[in-house]
Parts: C-alpha cells; structure tokens; sequence
C-alpha cells in the first residue's frame, strides 16, 4: 500500500451499476475503505472494480466528495467544512438515499456522517405524522398497538409537536 | 432503488439496518426512541443505536406548561426514561454516552448510569451538570472507580459540578481526548494523577479556578499535541504564590494558556510548537517577574505563530533570548492597559524571519514614550510583510519599512496626545494600505511606488468633532491633501471621509474610486475634484450622501472631465435612498460619461424607494443603452 501511495498517478477504473466507468485517482479511490482494502489485498488495479450496487450519477457525486477530500487533506479543515455543508445543499431525497446507501457500501465514513446527519436533521422536531408523510413510511401498528408502544416509552414521546 | 418510483415508496425503511441505526445516532435519544412509533420496522432499531444523548433540559422547559407535574414526577419520568433505555439497549460496545443535566434532582443514580455505560465498553463520554458554583447545597456528581480504569475510553469530557476524586490506580490506556472544565478537585493533585494515567492522551483542556485546591500543575505528557489551559483570576485575590504551571510537552504543537495566577511558569521540551497564544501573569497584582517571562520566551523558542499578551510592567529587564528563528506570525494583545511596549522590542530584536506583525489595542503607559531599539532590527529590514496596528494612540508612528506589502492602521484619540499625531510611512513596496484615522495631524508618506490599492476612513465625527482647534479645517484639510498626495499612484481608492474642503493631487493610475460618507456623507463639490483629477477613472462607486444641513444643491463642473469622455465604463451606487441624493448628480453622470456600459443602483434598506422608482423607471428608459439592475427590497 505505501508504494500506492507514494504513486500518485496511479489511476483505476471504476464501473457504476448501469455501466458507466471512472478513471480514478488512486489516492482519491483511498477515500473509500473498501477500496483500500481490495487495493491492499492485491487486487490487480488494472482490472476494472464493478460497483453493482451504484449508478453512475451517485457515483459522480461520490467521487467529487472523495476527490476534495483527497486533495484537501494538507489544507485547512474549515474550507472542507464549508464544502461538506454545500455538498448536500438542495439534494433531494432520493439522491440522498442513494448516496447513504453508496457511502456504505464503499466505507467512506466521512460522507456517511454527513449525509445520515442530514437525514437526521429531517427526522428531529418534527411530529411523527410528519415524519411518516416525508418519507412514505406506511403506519402498520393497529391503533391499539400504536398506544402501546407510546405508553412503553412514555418520556420520549412528551412534549413532541 | 428504482429511481421512478422514488416518490411513493418508502426509502427509508428499506435502508439496511445498520445505516438506520446510524443515521438514528445523530439524534438525541429522546428522538431516537420516538421513532418506534412510525412502523413496525422502526419498533426496535433504536435498541441498536451506538450513541445515547440524555439531555434532561427539554423536559425542563416542559415544566412551566405542565403545571400539575411536581419536581419529583418529572425528575422520576426522566430517570425512568434513561433506565428503560439502558435495560433494553442491545449495545455492547457503545460509542459515545452524553448525559447533559441541568435540574435533575435525584443524582443517587447517575454514578449507576456512568457504571453501565463503562461496561458497555464507551469510546466516548461527555458528562454535563452545569449548576457549577451554586452553593446552594447542590450535591456533586460522584464518578465510579471504574470510570478511571476504562480500557476502551477514547474521548472523556468532563463539565461542571463534578467532583473529581482520581484513585492511584488510574489508568486509560486509550484515552486521547480530555476535557475538564469547571470540575471539582477533590485534592491537591487530582487533575495531575489523572492527566498522567493516559498514557496516550493527545488533546487537553482545562478550565480552572484559583480557589481550586489543585494549584500546582504539572503536565508532562510525552504524546500531547494540543493543550488549551485556562485559569481564571479574582480581583478580590491579590497574590497567589501557590500557583504554578509546569508543561514540558515534546510533541506538542498547539498551545493555548490564558493563566491569570500562577506566578511561576516552566515551559520545557517544546520542539514541536507551531502555532501558541499566550495570555500570562497576575493580570490584578503587579507583574510577572523578568525570569519567568525569560523562561516562557526560551519554552516557546519555536513558535511559528504567536499571539502573546501579559500584564505590562515597568520592571523588565530585557531578557536576552535565543531567537525565534521560526516565528513569522506575532500578535501582541491587549491586556487590561495595552501591549508591552518593551515586549515588542524584544521580539522585533529577536525574529529575525518575522513577517506579519499585528499590535492589537493600546500601547501601554502613556506618559513614557516608546522608544526604538539601539539599532534596527533585521526582520524590520528583510523579512516583515504586513503590519496591523490598531488604536494606537497619540504622538508619532513611522512605519518605514524597505520589505512592507500591507499596512492596516487604526488610530483613534485619546484626548491627551492627540496634537502630536503624526504618521510617517516610507514603504517602496507597499502595494495596499487601509487607513482609519481619526487623529492624526500630520501625513507624511513617502515612496508609496507600488501602491495598488488604498482604504482611506479619515476624519472626527462631524457631529461632535475629536478636533476643537479654533483653526480646524484649514489645518486639516491641509493634513488630507499630504494624505492624498503621498498615496497619489494608487489605482484602486476607497475614500471614506467627513464633509471637507481638500486639494487635491493628479492620480494618473487611479481606475477604481469609492466615494462614502462617514458619519454623514461626501461632499458632492468632492465628486466634481475627483472627476477632474481621476483622468483614468473607469469604475466609480458612489455611497449615499446624506449630510444633514449640507447644500443639496450640487454644481456641474464647468467642463466635462475627461474620464468622463474617455474611460468611466462603470457606475455603481448604494444605499441610494434618494433623501440627500441629488438626482441630479446621476442625469449628469448618465448625460455625459460616453463610454458607459453598466449601471448598478442598489436600493436595499431604503424606505422611500417607492417614491423613487418612477423617476428611476423614467431614467431607464431615456439611457436604456446603459444595463441597469435595480436591486431592490420592494
């Protein structure tokens, strides 16, 4: 791996679910965990990586983030903070899905972070209706089941809007 | 995953458990368990979650609407809720515990809560109990032996009325990051036997008090590479000899130490410093001694930036040190009556590759001057790129520097020595000066050839003048014209200035022109000057003008200026509200300027816009080859 490193124009190629390819960076693919992984067990990075579970737009994004990343490491931490808060700026919420799921599968726990954070941010204040209407998540309890989960945690349910 | 259906089906429930419960981590657990009731799918997630966030405050609030719950009914809800939390969560290996209590009563079982969360294998503790101080009684929270042998601890914060009691066996072999802030030392050496039982520790705060019964504090930590220490004083409390600080820190390379008590201070083993601020001595009792402020200087010896404030005094001898090879950055600060004036001496003496200096408030002791070093320091002559000074007061300042790129001053009066102001520059490679003055009597600036830009803020209120010589404006004026003819190569200008009579210079390279009033407003007899002698003028903004009591009436000059005719492209206005603005002024500028391509009319904040637009409208249509973009509230 250190020699991979030392390389930087080393490149590989990425292939996103519907087919498209990357030429990466090698020290920019290092973002992702999974690929530092598969680099360091010896994957040969001539061959191209499938990414199955990815498509070619969320693929794109993903690669900006770690492209930043990578290249920002020696430069100030706020300039990176004021990327990452612009970065999810206005995404929908499919978009968002796609990528949580895309910065799990590749292991890049910076933009896990920030994108669960930004579903999180979705969630907090607001009522559970709400909550169930945004994400189209289907109310399956029975009434009576519904009270009783309220009852069993009476604390966390207080004082919600 | 299929994106057509994006809009109707339910993503999120979809999401692999784990990424739920992540995404679950980000909200206070009070929210987290809330969301068992959206689905069954959601029922128990948050058993799995690896953060808990306890913040009994949200309930608090709650208390003055729901009248009938007493103390003890909510204190019981709340230690109910947590409990409940604890015996269902699945986690063994907890990431992070956060326990913020602001009221709770019954504390009994708080320590339990801590215990359960070490056996859980925490990585990251955060304790707040912010009724620190009180005297009222008020128990402190006890911590659990256990807390102190964790193996698994990374990151423990620790904030308020905690008392902390460390036992000899401490030992946190993976503790990187800690914070103790306001805490209770229930000995003399209770924060030092903790500090050294991390064997790993990187990061530390402290935030203490001098009536703490830890007073001597000896940090000695071979892996720390940050350190922010603060010790807060009493006016009441004259002397502290107790006090002392020792830090010997090999790696360490941020340094932050705001101490107001010790007397005695060792730095030592700093080889790795880059950046520190420094805020020493007995800010209420006299002075730190000569040795001791030799001693920091030859701790910190490789400092690349530093921000250093103390006590002034009149009792230094001038320590000889060895020099700051490395330093670049210096900032003294302000403490209580302005920076050493002999400090700066020192340091000037001693940092031979300085090059941004910045004096920030007062210097200290008026009534003995400043005076220079015996011979002129070699940063002074090689190496300084931009000095900042800022309300230095009274007598002269001369700023005469071969190497000097940027130059920011602020002078303000005191009063006293106001008559005596009198600024000299003599910078051949100065390319941006930003001047605000509101003293200074005599200009006298020299070899400003590579001057670029210039940010002139000039003059005493006009409402209530700093200046009350019965002569004031001829003598003034007559300072402003020195101030305009030494920065007369300039290309871009911002003048900022009261309502003056000045003559002024040719500026042959001048492009750029701001025109703002202070305080009042620019004189539109300025504008017509400027015009005149601004041959090269391509883009003018102009800022309202409104003086109160001035003539509105504004005079077109007798010939057109010949930036008009042949350069000015651009005209941008703000703040125009139409008040004090002659309208005039602007049916002239469109009339005569030939070669104009843009015209800006920012009308933000204006109240009589309203009544303006039509004439605007008006202009629009008569000039419409000009491109005119009102930005505009209304």
């Amino acid at each position: 791996m250190a020699s991979s490193i030392e390389n930087n124009n080393e490149k590989l190629t990425l292939k996103s679910s519907d087919g498209e390819e990357f030429l990466v960076e090698k020290h920019v693919a290092l973002q992702s965990t999974l690929l530092q992984n598969m680099l360091d067990s010896d994957c040969s990075s001539a061959d191209v990586i499938p990414l199955p579970k990815i498509d070619a737009r969320t693929l794109a994004l993903v690669l900006g983030y770690c492209k930043k990343h990578a290249d920002a490491s020696s430069s100030k931490q706020g300039e990176l903070n004021s990327f990452d808060s612009e970065f999810l700026k206005d995404m929908d919420m499919g978009a968002l899905f796609n990528l949580v799921l895309a910065a799990n599968f590749m292991e890049i726990k910076g933009l896990l972070d920030i994108a669960a954070q930004k579903i999180a941010d979705t969630i907090k204040d607001k009522p559970h209706q709400e909550v169930r209407e945004i994400f189209h998540v289907e109310n399956d309890y029975t009434p009576e089941e519904e009270a009783a989960v309220r009852e069993e945690n009476r604390w966390a349910f207080e004082g919600f809007p | 995953m299929d994106l057509d259906f994006g809009r109707s089906i339910d993503r999120i429930s979809k999401l692999p458990d784990s990424v739920l419960c992540h995404i679950l981590s980000f909200l206070p657990t009070k929210y987290a368990v809330g969301t068992s009731i959206l689905s069954t799918r959601w029922q128990y997630l948050w058993t799995s979650v690896a953060m808990l966030d306890f913040n009994d405050s949200e309930l608090f609030n709650k208390r003055d609407r729901t009248n009938g719950i007493g103390e003890a009914e909510v204190d019981l809800r709340f230690t109910n809720f947590v409990n409940t939390v604890l015996l269902l969560s699945d986690v063994s290996c907890l990431e992070k515990f956060n326990l913020k209590l602001e009221s709770l009563c019954y504390f009994g079982i708080v320590k339990a809560w801590i215990s359960n969360a070490i056996k859980r294998n925490v990585q990251k503790l955060e304790l707040c109990y912010s009724a620190r101080h009180n005297f009222d009684g008020q128990i402190p929270i006890h911590l659990p032996h256990m807390l102190f042998i964790c193996k698994t601890m990374v990151d423990l914060r620790l904030n308020g009325n905690i008392s902390l009691k460390v036992p000899a066996s401490v030992w946190l072999p993976s503790l990187k990051i800690l914070e103790i802030k306001e805490v209770i030392y229930e000995n003399g050496d209770s924060a030092h036997n903790l500090i050294h039982g991390c064997p790993a520790l990187e990061d530390l705060h402290i935030f203490m008090f001098y009536f703490d019964k830890q007073k001597v504090l000896n940090i000695s930590v071979p892996t720390l590479k940050r350190l922010v220490l603060t010790r807060l004083g009493d006016d009441g409390h004259l002397f502290f000899s107790e006090h002392k600080l020792t830090v010997n820190t090999p790696k360490l390379e941020y340094l932050v130490i705001a101490d107001d008590v010790a007397v005695e201070f060792s730095l030592e083993n700093l080889s790795s410093l880059l950046d520190a601020c420094i805020n020493v001595g007995p800010c209420f009792s006299g002075s730190i001694s000569s040795s001791n402020l030799l001693k920091l200087l030859r701790g910190i010896a490789n400092v690349k930036f530093l921000r250093f404030s103390s006590a002034n005094s009149d009792d230094y001898v001038l320590p000889i040190i060895n020099p700051l090879h490395n330093l670049t950055y210096l900032e003294l600060q302000n403490v209580s009556d302005g920076w050493n004036k002999d400090l700066l001496n020192v340091f000037l003496e001693y940092s031979p590759n300085l090059e941004v200096l910045v004096l920030e408030g007062s210097i200290a002791r008026q009534d003995r001057p400043w005076s220079p070093p015996p011979r002129v320091p070699s940063c002074l002559l090689l190496n300084l790129k931009e000095i900042k000074c800022c309300s230095c007061t009274g007598g002269e300042l001369n700023v005469s520097v071969p190497t000097l790129r940027r130059l920011t001053i602020t002078r303000f009066g005191d009063g006293i020595h106001d008559h005596l102001t009198k600024l000299v520059v003599n910078a051949p490679k100065l390319e941006h000066i930003h001047l605000s003055d509101y003293v200074t009597r005599v200009f006298l600036l020299e070899n400003l050839s590579s001057l670029l830009r210039a940010c002139l803020v000039i003059g005493g209120d006009c409402l209530s003048p700093l200046i009350h010589w019965p002569n004031r404006l001829t003598i003034y004026d007559g300072c402003i014209s020195m101030l305009l003819m030494g920065i007369a190569n300039v290309k871009s200008l911002d003048f900022f200035s009261e309502l003056s009579d000045y003559c002024l210079p040719t500026f042959p390279n001048l492009t750029h022109l701001r025109l703002g009033g202070r305080n009042g407003g620019w004189n539109l007899k300025l504008l017509n000057e400027f015009l005149e002698c601004s041959p090269n003028l391509q883009v003018l903004t102009l800022e309202e003008n409104r003086v109160p009591g001035s003539t509105k009436c504004w005079t077109p000059p007798t010939r057109v200026p010949c930036c008009l005719l042949s350069h000015l492209e651009e005209i941008r206005i703000l703040k125009f509200d139409g008040d004090g603005y002659d309208l005039g002024v602007l049916v002239y500028l469109l009339e005569n300027a030939q070669v104009l391509k843009k015209l800006t009319i920012d009308c933000q904040n204006s109240t009589r816009a309203s009544v303006l637009y039509p004439s605007l409208w008006f202009m629009y249509y008569v000039y419409r080859y000009v491109v005119v973009r009102f930005t505009c509230l209304l």
